[in-house]
This record gives structure tokens, sequence and C-alpha cells, in this order.
């Protein structure tokens, strides 16, 4: 796992030359980060399963264009969001003229993939209402809760991912957190 | 609180700066510990369940980038050059060889004729008006 960016200038150098272990060691830290992330962004797990092999071969065939600015996380998170919106956009297309005879939107749904998740409902109506309050964030909002909260990427690789200026994905998180707490609030989840 | 201020609770939430920047702040403004305790209670409530991926995303990737057939990239710009010298040898070449030769050109050979014949009946003329003042004053 690249543990330093010098140690991950290395792998990316020998994957940039075709060396097959290296393109997976590259990726293989990330895979449940990213997967997790495209699940929670297209709520769907066949999707985002789809969505996040399509990345992770995206990302191999344009290691050349990668910089070294960053960390290599961001850049692939970058990668990921990027496809997953080619991929709404696709879907929302798609979904106008998947429509049944009954009149029904026919989008296939898969189980949430998390272990638990029908114990979990039942066990904490506060984890399941902050995530609801999350989804009605305004998105880029949203977006920047998701990738802090659930995936505790850092502000500044935030910024790289979303390509925005540090101090705007600060203000979306302050707008946010108010947000949040006033919604928790409104559901009768206060702050101990 | 100011903007700034919250900025530097959530970069000190997030780990980006150390706590020594955020000390004063922390303990001289209660607002910024409320903050610091609302961002850590959302991110506990957050906090995802273990999720198994389905498939082997990065083996698959590294197979499937591993097996494409490799792009030789031609280095276009040391062709570039060459031809662009050639071109402007050929250009050249083609000025200097095919220029027009004002001597067998036969509108300049035309012209020059024209003046010629001018400058003959100018001079005719000039010889005839000479010849008729002489003839008068004879007479």
């Amino acid at each position: 796992m690249p543990s330093d960016p010098e140690n991950e200038a290395q792998i990316v150098a020998r994957a940039q030359a075709g060396d097959r272990d290296a393109m997976q060691a590259l990726l293989q830290p990330y895979e449940t980060q990213v997967y997790r992330f495209l699940v929670n962004r297209l709520g769907n797990a066949h999707d985002a399963a789809d969505v996040t092999q399509d990345a992770f071969v995206k990302a191999l065939r344009n290691l050349g264009k990668y910089e070294h600015r960053g960390q290599f996380r961001a850049w692939l998170f970058q990668i990921a969001r990027n496809e997953s919106l080619n991929f709404i956009q696709k879907r929302n297309r798609m979904s106008t003229a998947t429509v049944t005879e009954d009149g029904e939107n026919r989008m296939a749904q898969e189980p949430d993939p998390r272990p638990g998740a029908d114990q979990q409902l039942q066990e904490s109506e506060e984890r399941e209402q902050i995530r609801e309050c999350v989804g009605k964030l305004p998105e880029k909002e949203g977006e920047v809760v998701r990738l802090r909260l659930e995936q505790d990427i850092t502000f500044r690789e935030i910024a790289e991912i979303v390509e925005a200026p540090l101090n705007t994905v600060l203000g979306r998180m302050r707008n946010a957190t108010r947000r949040l707490r006033d919604c928790l609030e409104l559901h009768g989840f206060v702050p101990a | 609180m100011t903007a700034e201020e919250e900025n530097k609770v959530l970069l000190f939430w997030s780990g980006e700066i150390d706590e020594s920047e955020v000390n004063d702040l922390l303990a001289e403004n209660p607002d910024a510990a409320k903050l610091l305790a609302e961002l850590r209670r959302q991110a506990n409530l957050a906090n995802p369940d273990e999720i198994q991926i389905p498939r082997p995303f990065a083996a698959i990737a590294a197979e499937t980038v591993a097996a494409e057939p490799k792009v030789v990239r031609f280095p276009t710009y040391r062709v570039w050059a060459p031809i662009a010298a050639a071109a402007a040898i050929l250009i050249l070449t083609t000025i200097i060889v095919f220029k027009p030769d004002p001597q067998v050109d036969p509108t300049v050979s035309r012209r020059a004729a024209i003046d010629a014949e001018i400058a003959e009946l100018e001079i005719a003329v000039a010889e005839l008006e000479q010849s008729s003042r002489f003839s008068r004053r004879r007479s």
C-alpha cells in the first residue's frame, strides 16, 4: 500500500511501464472507498460496481497523465466522480425511455450491500436520520459532506476532487454542518 | 465566530492543521468548541458500516489494461520539422527558377519595341520641323 509520496511515485512509475502487479497494488487500497463512494452517490450497488470498474480501468489507461501534483487518491476519486456524473446523465436520458405501460419507471434496484442494514435501521434511527438529512443537502454541499464524513478524505483532497478552491469547499462544509444540525433537531435528535 | 475561525476548526477536525493552531481559539471561544463537538458527532453518526466489494476491481482493471496492445506513439514532431524545411526550400527554388526573365518576356519586349518606335517618330518629327524652318528661311 502506498504509504508515502515517494513509494507511491515508484509504484506509479512501474505501473506506467506496464507492470501488472504495480497496477493492482496502486488501486487495491482504494477499492472499498471508491466503491462505497459510488454506492452512496448512485444509490445502486450494481451500477456502483460497474462504474467503479470503469473508473479503475480509465485510471490505469490514463496513468501517463497523472502529474503527481496531489495524492493519487484525490486523482482517482476525481475520475470516479466524473464517471458517475456521466453515468447519471446517461441514466437520466434512458429513464425517460424505460417507462412501462402502467407508467412506472423500471430502473433496476439492487438491495443495500451493507450487511445488517435492516438491523442498523432498527438499532440506530439517528444514523438513518443523518443519512436522510445528507440526502436533502444541496448537491455541492452533499458531495463535500459525503467525501468528508463517509470517506474520511481531507478538505484539500476534496478541493482537488471537486475542482474547487479550498475556501469554497470549507464554506460548503460550514453550511452543510448547520443544515445537518438543524435537520437532526427537527426530527428530535438534539446534541447531548 | 468568523468564517476564517470556523475554517480553522474544520481543518483541525480533518487533521490538516496542528492542535497548536486552534488551542487558543477553542479555549477562548465556546462556539468553536461547540462546532468541533458537532462535527465529531455528525462524523460518528455518518460513520459507514463495513462494505464488501462485490468483485476485485483492482485485479480486473490491471488484467484488462495489461492485456491491451501497447500503442506506439510516433514522435510526429520529428517529421514536421523536416517537412516544413523541405517545403520552404521547394518554394524558394520555384521562385528562383521560374522567375520571369524580363529580356524574354514578350510584354516587356513589346513595350520596348513601342518605346523605340515612338523615339524614332519623335526624331523624324524633329527633323521635319528643322527642315521646314530651313526651307522657310531660304524662301
